[in-house]
């Protein structure tokens, strides 16, 4: 795999159509489809592709190479795109954020804000993520970084999948948010929802550590597993002992049967619960 | 000589700095032959983007020659070549060399054994257009299984492949892509599908069938599913095989009328009002199903079904007008364009014109009042 970043990427209009088509020739330098063929590759109208390619064709991305097109040398010094009035109040700089692959374009658009403090993210009480469609990270904040596992330079859809096995991007063809939760390699609650970005269609991942809950939950069951044990111990085998002796009374049967009262008044005094009543002395009068 | 270098733009890049080449005779004997593996070797090492794109305009605009053609078949077997995917792309892209059966064999040879997802799909996309690539629609890996898909040609060799890859879920990118290539296929494949979806329908849960199924033409489907033309005759003495046939056909048939009820598209509406007009039979046995598919149906129709009608109004009786008038009036908003709604008041008015007593029933049609 080819493993050059491309330091701008395209503006609007379509601007998620551009980047993917550009991730396309970053995959294979050598593509040589039509706009038909690219429009199949990309899942796009016919009408989009052709506008699209032609948008990158003018911003300076691709040049016209033999059959087909090409990655331009030097696409650094392509020009912006400047956003349309009618595109968002997303600032011109978006279009040539740098960025590690693609831009920081939500960064961007925070940039002179309240929130732009390059420790802000950091200081969030949860772990931070935001995708792009072709699954370049836009925004990345430590916590989601070390709650992964992964430097976080090199945390991307990819990374993200190869550890949640749950792949982002699958996330923007559902409206819904998505949430699952993952124990290894720590118990984390991650929730997916899909967002519309000024520089196109993201995926935004927050993670929740729960590893405080998970351990609750642990302490939780191996409480019940022991009252289930107790309650078998105490009532079940007892109950069972009366109700054999109900089935065919006999004197062995009756002094088990005692045995097995007294037990369950054990069990139940133990507990706090009384048996037989609010006054056992009176019912036993009677 | 490793490149054919007839076509060179003057203005290429390897031709740039004249005056110092004059002055240096030698490196420009060497620009004037530019090497191959050195080129791949820059695309594929870690100069600059702006290097690298260069030496890959460059790759793409010369043609290797023969044996320009072995050497980069050379560094594709070599698996610890750090420059085999370009030269994979390379081979690729000029792929004229692909002529012969036993090249194509060698490329297979390679892509069946490759580990390296990126470079199998590569080999996949060197294949593209070529029946061979059907058996990578089944590859564990999602890229390469999507660039069999995008290089899948669907014709009768290929087409098995492609309904058992969409029947078995084939991912959803790859699903996708097959999907719009079974959409775009030839009509005359429709049969085929039909026959081989009967073959397998049997594993097959109705989800996945109907999937398949709503990609297929429509027209082909009612007619092979929905009519029956494509069914199996009933006999007293059928086998057991022939018995669990005619039971999946008549799932199939089920799920096609419903799927086709659903979501008739133009396509079909003008089939069936044709055959309904041009058949009596057939416009009785399917009265019902035509009117509820006019009633569902979201597309627009054009101005094709309304010269289909006119079409049929010559030499026809006063009761097939009438049908027509009936099923044109039934059609009522869904004619798209004011040209095509005029065109049909006018064929109405045609119709009146035929006789008094047709003139009073369409009368009747468009106040409602049958």
């Amino acid at each position: 795999m080819y493993d050059w970043d491309i330091p701008v990427v395209p503006g609007p209009p379509m601007a998620d159509l551009k980047r993917r088509m550009l991730e396309e020739w970053r995959r294979n330098p050598f593509l040589d489809d039509d706009v038909k063929a690219l429009g199949l590759r990309l899942g796009s109208p016919e009408t989009d592709t052709a506008a699209a390619l032609a948008g990158l064709r003018e911003a300076g991305f691709l040049e016209a190479a033999g059959a087909g097109y090409v990655l331009r040398p030097g696409a650094d010094e392509a020009p912006a795109v400047k956003v349309p009035a009618n595109e968002g109040p997303a600032p011109a700089e978006v279009d040539a954020a740098p960025a590690r692959g693609f831009p920081h374009a939500l960064t961007e658009l925070i940039a002179g804000g309240p929130l732009d403090d390059p420790g802000i993210l950091d200081a969030l009480p949860f772990g931070l993520l935001v995708l792009h469609s072709s699954g370049a990270a836009e925004v990345v904040n430590h916590r989601a970084a070390e709650m992964l596992g992964v430097p976080l330079a090199d945390l991307d859809g990819k990374a993200f999948e190869r550890i949640a096995g749950v792949d982002p991007v699958a996330a923007l063809d559902n409206g819904e948010p998505h949430s699952f939760s993952l124990i290894e390699p720590s118990a984390l609650e991650i929730t997916l929802h899909r967002r519309e970005l000024p520089s196109g269609t993201a995926v935004l991942i927050l993670l929740r550590d729960v590893s405080l809950l998970e351990e609750v939950s642990h302490i939780q069951a191996e409480a019940q597993e022991e009252l289930y044990g107790r309650l078998r111990e105490g009532l079940v085998q007892p109950l069972a002992a009366i109700e054999e002796f109900l089935e065919d009374p006999g004197r062995d049967g009756l002094v088990r049967s005692r045995l097995a009262m007294e037990q369950i008044n054990g069990f139940l005094k133990e507990f706090f619960l009384q048996g037989g009543g609010a006054n056992p002395a009176a019912a036993r009068g009677r | 000589m490793v490149f054919d270098v007839r076509h060179l733009h003057p203005g290429d890049p390897g031709e740039e700095g004249s005056a110092q080449d004059q002055e240096h005779p030698e490196p420009a004997a060497e620009e004037s032959h530019p090497d191959l593996e050195a080129l791949v070797a820059a695309a594929a090492g870690a100069g600059s983007p702006a290097e690298r794109m260069g030496a890959v305009a460059r790759l793409r605009v010369l043609v290797p020659t023969e044996e320009g053609i072995e050497r980069l078949c050379r560094i594709v077997e070599d698996p610890a070549d750090c420059r085999r995917l370009v030269a994979i792309q390379v081979l690729g892209f000029h792929r004229q060399w692909l002529f012969s059966r036993s090249s194509v064999q060698r490329v297979l040879g390679w892509a069946r054994a490759e580990t390296d997802p990126a470079a199998a799909a590569s080999l996949v996309w060197v294949l593209r257009h070529r029946d061979v690539v059907q058996e990578f629609l089944r590859h564990p890996a999602a890229s390469v299984v999507r660039e069999a898909a995008l290089g899948l040609p669907v014709n009768p060799e290929t087409l098995e492949a492609l309904l058992d890859a969409l029947l078995a879920g084939a991912g959803p990118e790859a699903g996708r892509i097959l999907a719009a290539k079974l959409t775009g296929m030839h009509p005359n494949l429709a049969p085929r599908s039909v026959d081989h979806l009967l073959r397998v329908s049997a594993s097959t849960d109705d989800q996945a069938l109907g999937k398949v199924l709503s990609r297929l033409p429509q027209p082909s489907v009612f007619d092979l599913l929905v009519d029956g033309r494509g069914r199996t005759a009933w006999t007293l003495d059928a086998k057991p095989g022939e018995s669990r046939r005619k039971q999946e056909e008549r799932r199939m048939s089920r799920l096609a009328a419903e799927l086709l009820q659903q979501r008739p598209g133009a396509d079909l509406i003008r089939f069936l009002v044709n055959r309904s007009v041009a058949d009596e039979a057939f416009g009785r046995r399917h009265a019902a199903f035509l009117e509820k598919a006019m009633g569902n149906t979201r597309e627009k129709i054009g101005a094709d079904v309304l010269d289909d009608l006119e079409r049929l109004t010559v030499g026809a009786s006063e009761d097939r007008v009438e049908l027509m008038a009936r099923l044109l009036m039934s059609l009522g908003d869904k004619i798209s364009g004011e040209d095509s709604r005029s065109q049909a008041s006018d064929l109405i008015e045609k119709w009146k014109g035929i006789s008094p007593a047709l003139k009073l029933k369409i009368f009747h049609l468009q106040q409602g009042l049958t």
